[in-house]
């Protein structure tokens, strides 16, 4: 019996698909589905980290997670940061991505320069920052007797949260404004042209024409920033520690903590599948809504 | 030939000569010249001198040992999560009593008898950990700035109380030095060692009494307000937080910055441990002292809290029987070999918790601290805290030294912790 047409050209096809998708698919299998698939196994046992037994213990520690004050502490603190943080990257990468398109003098020198921070890695930005906060900035403070600067900003709660999404703003807005000026750029000319015939002045030609042909660059940006706000761990890391006495502890620290440091890696497990799950709604929500605003040339 | 059997053929080679070697290294089972066994390191400081011994080590024995460098906190889990552990590691104290499960019992060996079970880690009365160095948590002076104020020679037992030691301070204050204390913020140095001592000197200062202390403190059975050794402890480090060069901003004092402080002289004391051996880079009139605190039975006026901090452990788990018979030669070895003991003391500046060890370290800092530790002036330390202690406690005394909370909330909330840890 031979095969049908139907099912070679089936066949033909896959192999095609494996040929073309079958490396990245591997890979992708390999290091996020299945540490996916095991993460949520541990999340049912009460592993330690270290030992060779682990015992199911069934939903356990979801129910010791949702009792986990601190863990929730963690969780509103990194939304407040992620939502200040989003707003504030977003806001001004946009406006440096209008002010070197605008074509004024060395604008490839200040694209260039608003990028460089996000070249620097997160944990040696944190570091130099410190020395800034800790040291120059108070040293200024002093001399010029202003009273906000003469205290370390890490040394208190509130100053040391406002550190963390200054750093953050810093490196994130030159990186999300090349993304707005690539959009920038792919405005058709042809419509702005049209606009100006029909009688739009610049700001109507913005509001028209400019931002909502810009949308699929907002939701990029957006997205970007939404999810590596709602992770950060490295800038965190290096920049407070969690210090003063613990209050600027972001999820992603308290979660690594919870499974390395305090060796309770089931619980920690559970508590990273929770942030995952709180991050994926919150930026699948944003792309939901961003989507629908998106329109063709 | 087909393809495929070519195929075949070539598989068949590549798997043939993966396994040959493993089978030729399972016969020599006599000779250990050849085996290969590799190191964790966690003291970076000493990595560079490591190698030059593996190298001494291997020209004797035909044992090759590679040395690694990691700190990274996980690092070991990552290892035996990936079924490749070193077969030696250098671990932290509490770390071993994790990984008790894949640790070899090192009882049988013959550095027991000479330091090993008393300053060796034991669990279930057998022992898992080589002390490979003492330390010590005191309060280091530079005796150079003491000296240049006060125009006498420093003497530190003059000062082992806190009336005497604070009458100190204000002379020194008076002298031109505006704050002589350092105080770090870091939360190990402040819950480890700072607070640290709360769990060490008591009554005697032996183990059982300090066990017992953590005992009723995780029994809820202590009552700190009325604890003479613990307010003793609280006294001195509010007399720190006076006379500390960070008063104006405690939170935002780097240990780097202490260290550039104690070592120039414009502190004349740091509170930490035997560790920070770089404070004698530009004297070697320096030295560590027991904390200078009033406790009840003044056990902390003439001893240092000490004890073996960084263990080695040898892997049962995964290494081979060859792999793990040259790690116990090169054990011994570091112990009674002429090379392993100068390497110890006087190539690290370590402490050696080894009596048959007769070398004299050369560093300041850890001679002074060698001078308590062969005298047998040494309290006993405790390490067995939670794992979340640094950061829980740590958090609680930056608190404490910013002036955010007083002493009886500090109480509750330690007592708090201990409480949740029964």
């Amino acid at each position: 019996m031979s095969i049908s047409k139907k099912s070679r050209t089936k066949i033909k096809n896959t192999g095609t698909f494996l040929v073309f998708a079958g490396p990245s698919l591997f890979f992708f299998v390999m290091t996020i589905l299945v540490p996916l698939v095991y993460g949520v196994y541990l999340t049912f046992t009460d592993w330690n980290g270290i030992s060779r037994e682990k015992n199911i213990v069934g939903l356990e520690n979801y129910i010791k997670a949702f009792g986990d004050v601190k863990f929730w502490q963690s969780l509103l603190l990194t939304i407040i940061f992620t939502g200040i943080a989003v707003l504030l990257v977003n806001y001004i990468a946009f406006h440096l991505a209008r002010l070197v398109t605008k074509g004024v003098r060395f604008q490839n020198f200040y694209r260039a320069s608003f990028f460089t921070p996000n070249l620097i890695g997160g944990v040696v930005l944190g570091y130099i920052w410190q020395f800034i906060f800790g040291r120059v900035l108070v040293a200024f403070g002093k001399s010029l007797d202003i009273g906000f600067l003469s205290k370390s900003w890490l040394s208190d709660t509130k100053l040391a949260m406002a550190a963390l999404i200054l750093v953050t703003v810093w490196q994130y807005s030159g990186y999300m404004m090349l993304i707005y000026i690539a959009g920038l750029m792919n405005v058709p000319k042809e419509l702005l042209e049209a606009g100006k015939i029909d009688g739009c002045d610049e700001k109507a030609c913005r509001k028209y024409i400019v931002m909502p042909m810009m949308i699929s660059s907002f939701i990029i940006c957006i997205f970007l920033t939404i999810t590596r706000c709602f992770m950060t761990y490295d800038l965190n890391f290096s920049l407070t520690e969690g210090n003063p006495f613990g209050s600027t502890v972001m999820a992603s620290m308290y979660v690594y903590r919870k499974a390395f440091s305090e060796k309770n890696y089931g619980l920690g497990q559970t508590e990273a599948i929770l942030l995952f799950v709180v991050c994926a709604f919150v930026s699948l929500m944003q792309i939901y809504f961003t989507k629908k605003k998106e329109v063709q040339a | 030939m087909s393809k495929k059997a070519i195929a075949l053929l070539m598989a068949g080679c590549m798997v043939g000569s993966m396994v040959a070697p493993a089978g030729t290294v399972m016969a020599q089972e006599s000779d250990l010249s050849g085996t290969k066994i590799t190191f964790l390191n966690t003291k970076t400081e000493i990595q560079d001198y490591l190698e030059d011994m593996g190298a001494a080590f291997k020209e004797e024995t035909g044992i090759e040992v590679e040395f690694y460098t990691n700190t990274e906190e996980n690092h070991i889990t990552e290892k035996y999560a990936a079924g490749e552990p070193y077969t030696i590691m250098m671990m932290d104290y509490p770390d071993v009593a994790d990984y008790q499960e894949y640790l070899y019992d090192l009882s049988g060996e013959k550095w027991i008898g000479d330091g090993g079970s008393q300053y060796g880690l034991t669990l279930d009365g057998k022992v898992y950990g080589f002390p490979f160095v003492i330390e010590a948590m005191g309060l280091i002076y530079n005796a150079d700035a003491i000296e240049k104020i006060t125009g006498e020679t420093f003497n530190w037992e003059d000062y082992s109380n806190l009336e005497a030691f604070k009458g100190l301070l204000d002379k020194l204050v008076e002298g031109g030095m505006e704050s002589p204390v350092a105080l770090n913020q870091d939360d190990w140095s402040l819950a480890s060692h700072v607070f640290g001592q709360a769990y060490c000197a008591r009554e005697d200062g032996s183990e059982e009494a300090s066990l017992a202390f953590v005992d009723g403190l995780k029994k809820g059975e202590e009552d700190l307000a009325n604890d003479e050794d613990f307010n003793a402890l609280m006294d001195l480090i509010d007399v720190y937080m006076e006379y500390n060069i960070n008063k104006d901003d405690p939170l935002s004092a780097t240990y780097d910055m202490n260290d550039e402080y104690l070592k120039e002289g414009t502190v004349a004391f740091w509170p930490n441990g035997s560790w920070a051996t770089d404070v004698s880079e530009l004297t070697d009139n320096v030295g560590i002292m027991p904390y200078p605190m009033d406790t009840k039975d003044e056990v902390n006026a003439h001893n240092l809290v000490s004890g073996a901090t960084k263990m080695l452990a040898v892997d049962a788990a995964y290494s081979s029987e060859d792999e793990q018979k040259a790690a116990l030669e090169f054990l011994n070895w570091l112990v009674y070999s002429d090379y392993g003991q100068k390497f110890m003391v006087n190539t690290c500046s370590l402490i050696t918790a080894f009596s048959n060890n007769t070398q004299e370290p050369e560093a300041a800092l850890s001679a002074s601290v060698a001078s308590f530790v062969k005298n047998g002036s040494s309290v006993y330390w405790y390490q067995a805290m939670p794992s979340d202690h640094n950061t829980v406690v740590g958090a609680i005394l930056q608190k404490y030294i910013s002036g955010d909370m007083d002493r009886d909330e500090l109480i509750s909330e330690v007592s708090d912790y201990w409480k949740n840890h029964e």
